[in-house]
């Protein structure tokens, strides 16, 4: 539309100038010139067209407001701790009440504009009713009240648990199981009614169902709350409850829904329970929400009240392709579900269901005593029963009976002809039964296949496991049974020391869940299934330490001291050679073999420390004979000149976190932080114990074996968060039984390296979830923090750690650079930077959507990868973008494509920004950072890095696409100034990711932060593409290196330096942060980022004023 | 879904809060119909995602206003008067605009159905400029300069050459 260019165009110049402008552009052409004014005067002048909306569908500034309770508050006696629910009527919290008794409530305000002062009225009417109720299946009402902002709120016995209908279908409830919940249901309404209480609003999110010792228990809550809230309906309160209306229509009674209708009694209750219990059987309310949906609201009322809904087994027959997945929640074959209600159930629901309410059931117990009547085949009241129907279930209730005397032929001959002919009929009918039970058996058994496969392509091992169980025994020859046992299984071969055992698993994933039982050992290798998956091993015999652990399934061995034999929380540790998969110095782990020992269950914990200071530890000298004291210059020290060094903030002995000789109060299970090498081997000795060499700590905590066994679940219940924990607070246990390994604090061990710092293992708080995998060291006078430790004891007469150490004791760790030849820039670009070449002309297809997070935007685009998928199209690819405020964006933003570290290859999706490494300190500085969801990291992240060189070539050419694809993608959007693109990476980033920098010519300046060389053995041999060395010279931009003194991963001697002499940028810093870690501290970081884009790239322009 | 579900019953609720007492509830329940109409169950109707919800949303908008305001315009019987009409409600256009602005509506679906498309979330639905965007996919600016001339456009078409 050529108008409308124009019409922009115009609009974009000052008013002056405009006319000349149209008279130039429109060349004459008058008409055009007329349309355009035309649109540029109503454009001038608005007045109140199309000013404000219609209607406010979406967030008013009002929605917005957060609602005035939320956690924290206090209402009256009650403290709101969470949040639990949120319903038509009000939100529903976890409170805690401490006075008179201290106990957790549920507490709900009432959000709609009700009148709060009738609302107590109503309730406190009832209030003396009400707290004569008193029975299992109900939830008390407790209290209500008025909140500050003046709404109601009601407090109730705390329940949690599902709404019956979504229990009963998640755990698929058979339809009896069903009826067996909804008899106490039944029970409760009618000890309400005695009570003189209607509920009035009986639903399903009305009926919880809690699971107590493993038995479903349903409780009916909101008593009193229905009949305080809401008033009869009238023209006014048809609508005052829009919400609650919506939920509660279809479970109304036609008496409820007439207008102005005041007299509603107990039976009204029983109506909405019939309307549950037909819902309970058929999957959908009499009138369903479909039909309610495309009807009128007076017409639903009206249907309410006169329309007769349909037999419970006709909605069943009419429900067309959803009948399979109903009857499959229910446990039953189509069929057999529309069999088993026809009839007496089909009775029962419409007596209920009755417009008439005198001919409903007279209260809930008789419909509960029906109900029981139906399970016990005895006759039910609901119809009057004919003949055949009395004898029909005569024959049921007494099949066993019946049997015997039909054995008996000589009785029967001498029964009269009538009789005989009455036990004929029964015996036939019984052995039909019998048969045709089978058969149904054997139908429902191959029906059951298809769920099988379902639940596995869902991943629901343990589901169909189960199911697999159950089907066995009755079609032990179908030939599909052997391949779907092998899918859904895993066979485990189970010994143990002594015999006699019993073994149990759980899932490692679900810490709640129960243990099942898996089998007992013997005295010789027990074999036995369990479903796939990844589990927790508990072994468990009277008289024994139990033993707890993960376990490979194919040969797990469990070894049991007697009680008393070791002391508690130390775990025994497998004999074996440690092992260090894919990880530098595998080799030299490899080559030393352990015996058994044992190691602390957790992490050494203040109050343990606390025995040691108190027992005059740091005076004892025994404890401190022969340390090898250091200073920081690596010259000896006297004893004498270190121990004042080992002091408190009060300059008391005891760790540096401590105070006037003791922890902080409250952390007594807390890992002991703050301590030094030699700290940690006087406690040791103290203890009778030492400290693990590096295979001592590698074998007892098998981090990667437990990340094998474990998936990231391991890695995600271990403690890298902002503070530690205490000890016993977390889940991550190890192979051994170890919890704590990785992660909260790092321990210190033995052995030293050749640059005379001591090895301290496992990563700590606030690290990245990748530093266990690597050898990090410290000064062995180094007091961190987050430096703590564990203890190993050793067995069998084992000499102690210096034997061990003497099997590795070559260990060469920095490990020095290596020296190879480097390619020139023909061969370079031949080599590596041409592979990377895509066509760019390929379209985007950008969908994109975005957040305004407060102090920037958050764009999420989604766009073409430069690479297909495995359906041939092309795989796509999430780029964040976060875009700054305040900023003049005219000249288009600058931007930073940010590269994360290694962790994102592990971490399932991407963090906030300001997790990401504080990464927001780059944006609130003006710039626009870009997080390119890159194959291979958070949501696209790899299920396995164990691949060979040539796969990861085609994943290094894959991330460098993906990284020049986000590139384009900031090309197209048009609000981006390309020529002030930065890149800043951080430790993977900026090592192997940073040669993104050599072959893509848009980065304009680049800060590499915690990068350097790797030079360890098992990447020696990688193909030239993977090497990072060959890129560095080939960087022509300016780069900025961050680096930290003590970066146990990229030494600066060893690693850092040589990356930094390879770089060919002629303009290249490298600062080093003196004591710094892998991390530097985020001040100082975004400090040198800031100054170094603003030099290089121009400093972001803040605009002069908002928009 | 039950995101949007929440949304709608959160206004709804706030709305009726600041009813004014004594006025008429018929426009109220207009809304309410609709809103039935829209979210009467979050498992049956189904929604592909926001954007269809909202765009579903403000078409159910836009006929029910439209609707009443044929409605008005042949009920000559003069009791409209004490009925009260809509604007109290939202201040929308007069019956004759806004069926003037219906029939735009429809013209400039023909020619460019975007623009129409965001015109009817902007005022029928009430997003904000950002909203209509995300529902679009499109960028809040390229968004924010369709409704600047849509607007243009539309008040000529409705208003005539003043």
């Amino acid at each position: 539309m050529r108008d409308e260019q124009l019409f922009h165009q115009v609009l974009e110049l000052a008013a002056d100038q405009r006319a000349a402008f149209l008279h130039a552009a429109c060349k004459g052409d008058l008409e055009l010139r007329e349309r355009v004014e035309v649109l540029l005067k109503a454009q001038s002048n608005p007045g109140s067209f199309l000013q404000s909306p219609a209607f406010g569908l979406c967030h008013s500034p009002t929605v917005d407001q957060p609602p005035i309770e939320r956690p924290g508050t206090q209402i009256g006696r009650y403290k709101l701790l969470q949040q639990i629910g949120e319903g038509g009527m009000g939100t529903v919290f976890m409170a805690e009440q401490h006075e008179p008794v201290k106990r957790r409530v549920a507490l709900k305000v009432i959000k709609l504009g009700m009148d709060t002062r009738q609302v107590i009225a109503r309730f406190e009417a009832e209030r003396q009713a009400l707290t004569l109720m008193d029975h299992p299946n109900i939830a008390k009402v407790l209290d209500a009240g008025a909140t500050d902002s003046g709404r109601p709120y009601f407090v109730m016995e705390l329940v949690k648990g599902q709404p019956i209908t979504q229990y009963c279908d998640e755990h698929r409830l058979t339809p009896r199981q069903r009826l067996e919940l909804l008899i106490p249901v039944c029970q409760a309404i009618q000890h309400a009614h005695q009570k003189g209480i209607i509920h009035r609003d009986i639903k399903p999110t009305n009926i919880l169902v809690a699971e107590y010792d493993e038995q479903p228990v349903p409780k009916v809550i909101d008593f009193g709350v229905a009949k305080a809230t809401s008033q009869t309906l009238t023209e006014k309160t048809m609508f005052t409850g829009l919400g609650q209306i919506v939920g509660t229509l279809e479970y109304m009674s036609p008496e409820q829904a007439k207008v102005n209708q005041l007299d509603i009694d107990t039976r009204s209750d029983i109506y909405s329970l019939g309307v549950l219990l037909y819902e309970l059987l058929t999957g959908s309310t009499p009138l369903t929400h479909m039909r309610m949906n495309k009807t009128a609201y007076a017409e639903i009322l009206r249907m309410i009240k006169e329309e007769e809904p349909p037999r419970p087994s006709a909605r069943l027959s009419d429900s067309g392709e959803a009948l399979a997945s109903i009857s499959a929640q229910r446990k039953m074959e189509p069929a057999h579900l529309k069999k088993l209600v026809r009839g007496e159930l089909d009775w029962i629901v419409m007596k209920t269901l009755e417009k008439d309410r005198n001919r409903r059931y007279e209260t809930a117990n008789s419909l509960a005593a029906d109900l029981q009547r139906y399970l016990a085949d005895e006759p039910v009241q609901a119809c009057p029963p004919s003949a055949a129907y009395s004898l029909r279930k005569f024959v049921r209730r007494h099949r066993s009976a019946l049997l015997v005397t039909a054995g008996l032929a000589v009785m029967a001959a001498v029964l009269t002809s009538g009789a005989s002919l009455y036990l004929r009929t029964a015996r036939e009918a019984e052995e039909g039964r019998r048969e045709s039970e089978h058969a149904q058996n054997i139908t429902e058994a191959h029906e059951k296949i298809p769920l099988i496969q379902a639940a596995m392509r869902q991943l629901q091992y343990e589901k169909a496991f189960d199911l697999l169980k159950e089907i066995e025994p009755l079609i032990p020859d179908h030939p599909s049974l052997p391949e779907l046992g092998e899918l859904c299984s895993q066979t485990c071969s189970l010994s143990s020391t002594p015999a006699h055992v019993d073994v149990w698993v759980r899932p490692y994933d679900q810490p709640n869940a129960s243990w099942s039982h898996v089998v007992q050992t013997l005295d010789r290798p027990v074999a036995a299934r369990i479903p796939r998956g990844e589990y927790l091993w508990r072994a468990t015999r009277s008289g024994y330490h139990e033993v707890t652990g993960m376990r490979p399934p194919q040969m797990a061995h469990f070894a049991l001291d007697r009680e008393g034999d070791i002391p508690n929380d130390m775990v025994r540790v497998a004999k074996g050679r440690p092992n260090r998969p894919g990880m530098a110095l595998s080799n030299v782990f490899q080559s030393v073999e352990l015996p058994e020992f044992l190691v602390d269950r957790y992490e050494v914990s203040n109050f343990q420390y606390d025995q040691f200071v108190r027992a005059g530890g740091y005076d004892t000298p025994e404890y401190w004979l022969e340390l090898p004291f250091v200073g920081r210059d690596g010259k000896s020290k006297s004893k004498k000149s270190v121990m004042p060094l080992l002091v408190d903030e009060t300059g008391r002995p005891g760790p540096a976190t401590w105070r006037a000789g003791s922890f902080q109060p409250g952390e007594e299970d807390h890992p002991v932080r703050g301590v030094s090498w030699y700290e940690a081997m006087a406690f040791a000795r103290f203890a009778g114990k030492s400290l693990p060499t590096i295979y001592h700590w590698t074998q007892a905590s098998q981090v990667e074996l437990s990340v094998v066994l474990a998936g990231n679940e391991f890695i995600t219940r271990s403690n890298f968060g902002r503070e530690v924990k205490s000890v016993r607070a977390l889940g991550d246990e190890g192979l051994h039984g170890t919890i704590g390994t990785i992660g909260n604090v790092k321990e210190w061990c033995f052995n030293d390296t050749t640059d005379g710092k001591r090895f301290i293992l496992g990563g700590a708080c606030g690290e990245p979830i990748y530093v266990p995998l690597t050898l990090d060291s410290n000064h062995p006078l180094q007091r961190d923090e987050f430096n703590g430790f564990r203890c190993v004891k050793f067995i069998n007469n084992e000499k102690g750690p210096e034997a061990a150490w003497e099997q590795g004791k070559s260990i060469p760790w920095p490990i020095p650079p290596k020296r190879e030849e480097l390619m020139d820039a023909a061969t370079f670009r031949l080599v590596i930077q041409d592979r990377f070449v895509y066509d760019r002309s390929t379209p985007l297809d950008v969908a994109s959507e975005q957040i305004d997070e407060g102090e920037w935007i958050h764009v999420t685009a989604q766009i073409n990868t430069a690479y297909r998928d495995a359906k041939g199209r092309w795989e796509r690819m999430a780029v964040h973008l976060y875009l700054p405020k305040g900023i003049d964006s005219r000249q288009g933003y600058q931007a930073v494509l940010y590269s994360p570290g290694g962790d994102a290859q592990m971490l399932p999706r991407i963090r906030p920004i300001s997790e990401e490494y504080g990464l927001d300190a780059i944006v609130r500085g003006g710039r626009a950072v870009v997080c390119p969801i890159y194959q291979g990291s958070y949501e696209r992240r790899y299920k396995s890095h164990n691949v060979d060189a040539k796969t990861k070539e085609e994943r290094r050419l894959c991330f460098g696409q993906d990284m020049m694809r986000a590139i384009d993608y900031l090309e197209q959007r048009g609000d981006i100034s390309m020529d002030q693109l930065g890149y800043y990476g951080f430790s993977f980033g900026a090592e192997w990711a940073g040669s993104l920098a050599a072959v893509e010519p848009r980065l304009r300046a680049v800060v590499f932060e915690a990068g350097g060389l790797l030079n360890t053995p098992s990447l020696r041999k990688e193909r030239q593409l993977l090497e990072t060395r060959h890129y560095l010279p080939h960087i022509q931009v300016p780069v900025l290196m961050l680096n930290g003194e003590e970066d146990p991963i990229y030494p600066v001697k060893e690693s850092q330096d040589p990356m930094f002499n390879l770089l060919g940028s002629p303009i290249k810093e490298h600062y080093v942060h003196p004591n710094g870690n892998h991390m530097l501290p985020p001040s100082v970081k975004f400090e040198k980022i800031q100054t170094w884009f603003d030099q290089h790239l121009g400093t972001p322009q803040k605009a002069t004023s908002t928009r | 879904m039950p995101l949007v579900y929440d949304e709608l019953r959160k206004l709804a609720a706030v709305k009726l809060a600041q009813e004014k007492p004594g006025q008429t509830l018929q426009a109220t329940a207009l809304v309410h119909e609709a809103y039935l109409r829209l979210v009467g169950s979050e498992t049956q109707r189904t929604y592909r995602d926001r954007s269809h919800f909202f765009a579903s949303a403000a078409t159910a908008m836009r006929r029910i206003l439209v609707d009443h305001a044929r409605a008005r315009k042949s009920d000559k019987r003069g009791g409209d008067r004490q009925r009260q009409p809509l604007e109290d409600v939202a201040a929308p256009l007069p019956d004759d605009e806004l069926l003037a602005l219906h029939e735009a509506l429809d013209e400039l679906a023909v020619e460019d159905p975007l623009k129409a498309q965001l015109v009817e979330l902007r005022y029928f639905a009430g997003l904000t400029g950002n909203q209509v965007a995300d529902v679009l996919g499109i960028s809040t600016s390229t968004a924010d300069r369709h409704w600047v001339f849509a607007r243009a456009w539309l008040q000529t078409k409705v208003r005539g050459l003043t």
